[in-house]
């Protein structure tokens, strides 16, 4: 059981590879840069113990200031502060979130769907398997839905809603994340009807492993691996339930809260490509690497993941562009966004073909 | 001969139970509701066939759909599975049938499953109905319990069955094509897979 109480073992990635006991891993050093960093920023404070920290928190920053924040955030932010942290960067110390007035209703098909996860988020987790947790996140849910319409409830959203509300505890605190996670840290369309962003996030991917590691790709191409279907939770819910503990995952939303922007979830998923190069390369069949796939995500190191992914570069005639992955990144989503738009793959007339 | 089966249902009916318990006699009374797609493999053997099924599993609300021509798309077969206790879960049957035939053609096997049989006391879709529906657009129907694992063996063999078939017959029909004298060797097919796909099957080869 890691630090949260999560079981975190997946059935299907083979017997005893998932290593669900977290090492204990001695923070000390980065919880001590924290508290620093914190001190230096804001007036001294008079006890030893820091206050949470207040909506603008963070929005004077200075430059070098900001750089020396990153920093902190990929070294990852305390366990004790990182929802202060969270909710100071996205204003939900302030912003009190709308939906859910007194008559404002969601439709029968959302509040179906919704019903039908509720005890099947994190199920053998003591939190989540309270009755009463269930009705928060059934209001969490509910009150996300009638926030963004165009949304409604998309599965996926239901784990990560559980790991917010896991750390507020608290309703208001649960949507304002969540619907700041889904807006501002997913690309567009990633949760919609269509759910556009994320099939447009897997050619995406699939473009850059074959940028960045060509070998790799060829071999999987030639196995037949399917790029978008071996990796759609890394994707669909920024890493819950794929690392071997759920620090891991908070770990990668940290650097996404302080970007507030979520490219770093696409090259996290490019750096575990580039942990598996040689042993994909060894690989006879499709299934070997599949499971590579489901396998290395539990078995990663955090530190040496995060390092690397943030070090991805892209390289030769991309070096001219400065070889920024996150431009890359960004350029690549519209360049896939048009072209399936051009193709008509998301036109309401499907039968038009 | 590799077959791909996908099972395709409302969230929650109980698709992946149902492959836990039939591919390894596994069952979790709380299952966690399901994103990725995964496939387990099972060796079936159909009279003298021996087949690999490949059956995957998936996120069962609708709106995956969108992104479901990648994952069903080369399936040989499809389990389409309902909740006997949930008649919402009946009415995405007939969804999936509608798109299966859109997308895939007239080609895929099609086997409905009645699923939580065990639970027929809380049952809210009409038997009638069901069978009346399976027979109308050519499926075959069983009741399933993954809990308790009843006809899980039944269905899986009769899906396995018509897809064997059908795989043979294609087999079959291809050779013939080649062949068109009584020929002796069907692995002439091979050849098929290479350049001249374009040039009518008329007089090119040898």
């Amino acid at each position: 059981m890691d630090s949260y109480g999560f079981q975190n073992n997946d059935r299907l990635a083979g017997d005893g590879e998932g290593d669900s006991s977290s090492s204990s891993r001695d923070n000390s050093t980065r919880d001590h840069n924290f508290v620093r960093f914190l001190k230096a920023i804001s007036p001294p404070a008079a006890s030893p113990i820091l206050p949470p920290l207040d909506a603008d928190y963070f929005a004077s920053l200075t430059v070098r200031e900001r750089a020396e924040f990153e920093h902190i955030a990929i070294a990852g932010f305390p366990v004790v502060y990182r929802i202060n942290v969270y909710l100071s960067l996205t204003g939900g110390f302030v912003e009190l979130v709308g939906g859910g007035r007194a008559g404002e209703e969601v439709d029968a098909r959302t509040l179906d769907a919704i019903n039908r996860d509720l005890d099947r988020t994190f199920p053998g987790h003591e939190y989540f398997e309270e009755e009463n947790t269930q009705l928060e996140l059934k209001r969490v849910l509910i009150r996300f839905a009638l926030l963004n319409p165009s949304i409604g409830y998309c599965q996926g959203l239901n784990f990560i809603a559980g790991l917010f509300l896991l750390l507020t505890r608290e309703i208001n605190q649960t949507v304002h994340l969540l619907d700041y996670f889904a807006r501002e840290i997913m690309p567009q369309g990633y949760y919609s009807e269509k759910m556009e962003g994320q099939y447009v996030d897997g050619l995406v991917f699939e473009h850059l492993a074959r940028e960045l590691f060509p070998k790799v790709y060829q071999k999987l191409k030639t196995l037949g691996l399917d790029f978008a279907i071996s990796t759609f939770n890394w994707f669909a819910t920024g890493f819950v339930n794929v690392f071997k503990d759920t620090e891991s995952c908070y770990r990668v939303w940290d650097v996404c809260f302080v970007r507030k922007d979520g490219r770093f979830i696409m090259r996290v998923a490019l750096a575990l490509v580039g942990i598996m190069e040689r042993d994909i390369l060894k690989c006879g069949e499709r299934k070997e690497a599949e499971d590579l796939f489901r396998v290395i995500t539990r078995k990663v190191d955090i530190d040496a993941l995060i390092n690397l992914a943030e070090g991805l570069r892209m390289k030769g005639s991309f070096l001219r562009r400065g070889g920024d992955l996150d431009i890359e990144i960004a350029s690549l989503r519209g360049h896939y966004r048009f072209k399936c738009e051009e193709a008509g793959m998301w036109d309401e007339d499907e039968e038009d073909k | 001969m590799r077959l791909k089966v996908v099972l395709l249902g409302e969230g929650r009916v109980g698709k992946t139970s149902i492959l836990f318990r039939y591919i390894r006699n596994e069952f979790q009374e709380k299952q966690q509701s399901t994103l990725q797609a995964s496939y387990m493999d099972k060796k079936i053997k159909v009279g003298t066939t021996t087949a690999q099924l490949s059956v995957w599993d998936t996120a069962g609300q609708e709106r995956f759909h969108a992104l479901g021509p990648i994952y069903y798309r080369d399936a040989d077969g499809a389990l389409l599975v309902y909740d006997i206790t949930d008649s919402e879960s009946f009415t995405k049957v007939r969804k999936w049938v509608k798109e299966l035939r859109k997308i895939v053609g007239g080609d895929i096997n099609i086997v409905i499953a009645g699923n939580k049989i065990d639970l027929e006391r809380n049952r809210q879709v009409e038997e009638k109905e069901v069978l009346e529906y399976a027979k109308s657009v050519g499926a075959t129907h069983f009741y399933t319990s993954a809990k308790q694992n009843l006809g899980l063996e039944e269905c899986f063999t009769d899906l396995a069955t018509k897809m064997v078939q059908q795989n043979l017959t294609k087999l079959q029909g291809l050779a013939g094509g080649f062949q068109p004298k009584g020929g002796k060797s069907k692995l002439v097919v091979v050849d098929d897979t290479g350049e001249g796909k374009k040039s009518s099957g008329g007089g090119g080869c040898c």
